[in-house]
């Protein structure tokens, strides 16, 4: 693999677990540091930057934006990029599903299959994701 | 006790989405990807995001004006390839409920094939490849199924099911007088046995004389029925020739024709108005004639044909429930101008200068047009009223068409046979007979080819019924799900 690569996912993992770290040093009750938490964790592993997540919120929407982005593509050519497989399956789905079960090892928790389907945003994400932690502590 | 009316009728439909789970992460040549997208754990995930917007598409993209989905089901199939009974039980349960079982997801070709061929319920299936493989399998064993493209094009096609099965729910009140053929109408569909098993739509007749007898036990609140109904034509009208208590004589009629819909339990309507006219009960008692009861039924979403012609009704009936716009009919002809005959005048309806030298006209005829001819849901059309007979009496609603003129109409006629329609496209280029009595108000159109027209009504008959718009595309469409021959120009 390149070394420059190589360096740049290096980088990124250390980042994501002095993310991890901090977010789970956030109080349940701290929406705004849970929120700027996800945003910088999302933003890792996107490869998408602050301000892409301060215009956009949606997790899907979001995805697109890492797509585009990778492949050098404008926002409005994204819908060729986002191509669903044989089981119907869109690209940003998939990124979007990951992301969920990075969460769900780097936090040790589960969400269910509907819990899971209904993050769509980065508030949605951070409610959902309370609410476990809360009933973990309990 | 209300007419329940076929028109509105709601399709039925079990929506379910099929997810696959496989049991571990492997690579092949059914499946590709990074170890944490091959997963139990990814699959269950994006089974559900996929479901959720299924849903959201149920939702979204269906028109709930003529669908009514029953509750939704989520079904789960693992690499096992085994459709496991507690999974099928989520949608056997709908079977008898159900018009249509529908199917989206990942394989979903198998769900569709089972509950298929296990209950001889109709499937849709949404889809690559899904939608092909499952029909084309189904087709091939002769079960009943249908492929669309994607959501949206389910959506458009359900319509043709609502259309088929708002059918099933028509029952035709006919009113019986010497034959059940009609003298005027030797073309229409008599093996009436055949048109309930192929389209579902059935028939009960009563003779004319129960119609005289309930005409006789004219009650008090049919009386204001009939006054308040002569009252809003007449207070809507631009223009009249007849009276209020002359228009009340037809609204009468109208409101004893819609007690015995009710008492019969029927939705759509036809007489032998030549038959019944010879017993002189319209001269001497009634002083109506049944035009405008035909005009309020179609108005009110209830097919109503003259002449006791089934095969007009048939036609009335499916072009109805597919646009909701009730529908004119009448006699039609060509002006065979290409020929240059002296018989080439028009017959029935009066000649107008807007014909003069052209080529392909065509002409239809009856006095039986609606106001609402553009949606049965949309603001009345304007219109006069005039006396069908030249003693005064028989309201009539007409129509000045030549304020149509350039409009796109689509006409049909059902094959005696009860198994083809004839469907035509016209324009309008002139309106002619607003002011004449009779059967004389119509519209003259132009058609790609007057003389092939012609042939073909050799073979269907003379009564076409006809709406705005060009409806030629969806009525090849609902052709095939009504497992009709659709003959065009």
């Amino acid at each position: 693999m390149d070394n420059k690569i190589f360096e740049t996912i290096l980088k990124r993992k250390k980042e994501k677990t002095k993310l991890v770290k901090t977010l789970s040093q956030c109080s349940l009750g701290d929406a705004e540091c849970l929120i700027n938490g996800f945003e910088k964790y999302i933003s890792n592993r996107f490869l998408i930057s602050i301000e892409d997540l301060k215009k956009e919120r949606n997790i899907i929407e979001l995805a697109k934006i890492a797509i585009s982005k990778s492949e050098n593509l404008g926002l409005d050519n994204i819908n060729y990029k986002d191509v669903k497989d044989c089981s119907g399956t869109t690209s940003s789905m998939t990124r979007k599903i990951l992301l969920i079960i990075a969460i769900e090892k780097d936090f040790n928790i589960k969400f269910t299959d509907k819990e899971s389907s209904e993050i769509e945003t980065i508030e949605d994400l951070v409610k959902v994701f309370s609410l476990k932690r809360s009933n973990d502590v309990v | 006790m209300a007419i329940n009316k076929a028109i509105d009728y709601k399709l039925k439909v079990k929506p379910s989405y099929m997810r696959l789970i496989h049991s571990s992460a492997y690579e092949g040549p059914c499946r590709l990807g990074e170890e944490e997208q091959l997963t139990t754990e990814f699959d269950e995930k994006i089974g559900a995001e996929k479901y959720k917007m299924f849903k959201e598409t149920l939702d979204k993209v269906y028109n709930k004006k003529y669908i009514e989905f029953l509750p939704s089901e989520l079904i789960t199939w693992t690499d096992q390839f085994i459709l496991k009974n507690e999974e099928l039980k989520k949608i056997t349960d709908a079977v008898g409920k159900a018009d249509l079982f529908l199917f989206d997801g990942v394989f979903h070709q198998f769900p569709a094939m089972e509950i298929s061929e296990n209950f001889k319920v109709p499937v849709g299936v949404i889809g690559c490849c899904a939608s092909t493989d499952a029909v084309a399998g189904l087709r091939n064993i002769g079960l009943e199924s249908y492929g669309y493209i994607d959501a949206e094009d389910a959506n458009r096609q359900l319509k043709y099911m609502q259309v088929k099965h708002a059918l099933k729910h028509t029952r035709a009140l006919v009113i019986l007088k010497n034959d059940i053929v009609s003298k005027g109408v030797l073309s229409t569909v008599t093996n009436l046995q055949n048109v309930t098993r192929d389209l579902g739509v059935k028939f009960t007749f009563i003779n004319a004389e129960d119609l005289f007898d309930a005409m006789k036990a004219y009650t008090p609140e049919q009386k204001q029925e009939a006054e308040k109904t002569a009252k809003d034509i007449l207070d809507s009208s631009e223009k009249s020739d007849m009276s209020l208590e002359d228009i009340e004589k037809s609204t009468k009629f109208f409101v004893v024709i819609k007690s015995l819909l009710e008492k019969y339990e029927c939705n759509a309507f036809t007489m032998p108005c030549f038959e019944v006219c010879a017993t002189r009960k319209f001269n001497d008692e009634f002083q109506c004639t049944p035009c405008l009861t035909h005009t309020l039924l179609k108005e009110m979403g209830i097919p109503s044909a003259c002449e006791s012609d089934i095969n007009a009704l048939l036609a009335m009936t499916v072009l109805m429930y597919l646009t909701r716009k009730a529908p004119h009919m009448g006699n039609t002809h060509p002006l065979a101008n290409e020929i240059k005959l002296n018989e080439s005048s028009p017959a029935g309806l009066e000649s107008v200068p807007e014909i003069e030298g052209k080529d392909n006209i065509m002409s239809t005829w009856h006095a039986v047009q609606t106001r609402k001819m553009h949606g049965i849901d949309s603001p009345m059309d304007k219109f006069s009223i005039k006396a069908f007979t030249h003693s005064g009496w028989g309201a009539t609603l007409r129509h000045d068409f030549s304020k149509d003129i350039g409009e796109t109409i689509t006409l049909v006629r059902f094959h005696p046979n009860g198994k083809e329609m004839l469907v035509v496209k016209g324009e309008i280029v002139a309106g002619a007979g607003e002011n004449t009595t009779g059967c004389s108000t119509g519209i003259y159109y132009s058609v790609k080819n007057s003389k092939e027209f012609f042939k073909q009504m050799l073979n269907f008959g003379h009564h076409y019924t006809w709406v705005y718009g060009d409806y030629i595309e969806e009525l090849k469409d609902l052709g095939d799900v009504l497992g009709l021959k659709i003959v065009t120009l």
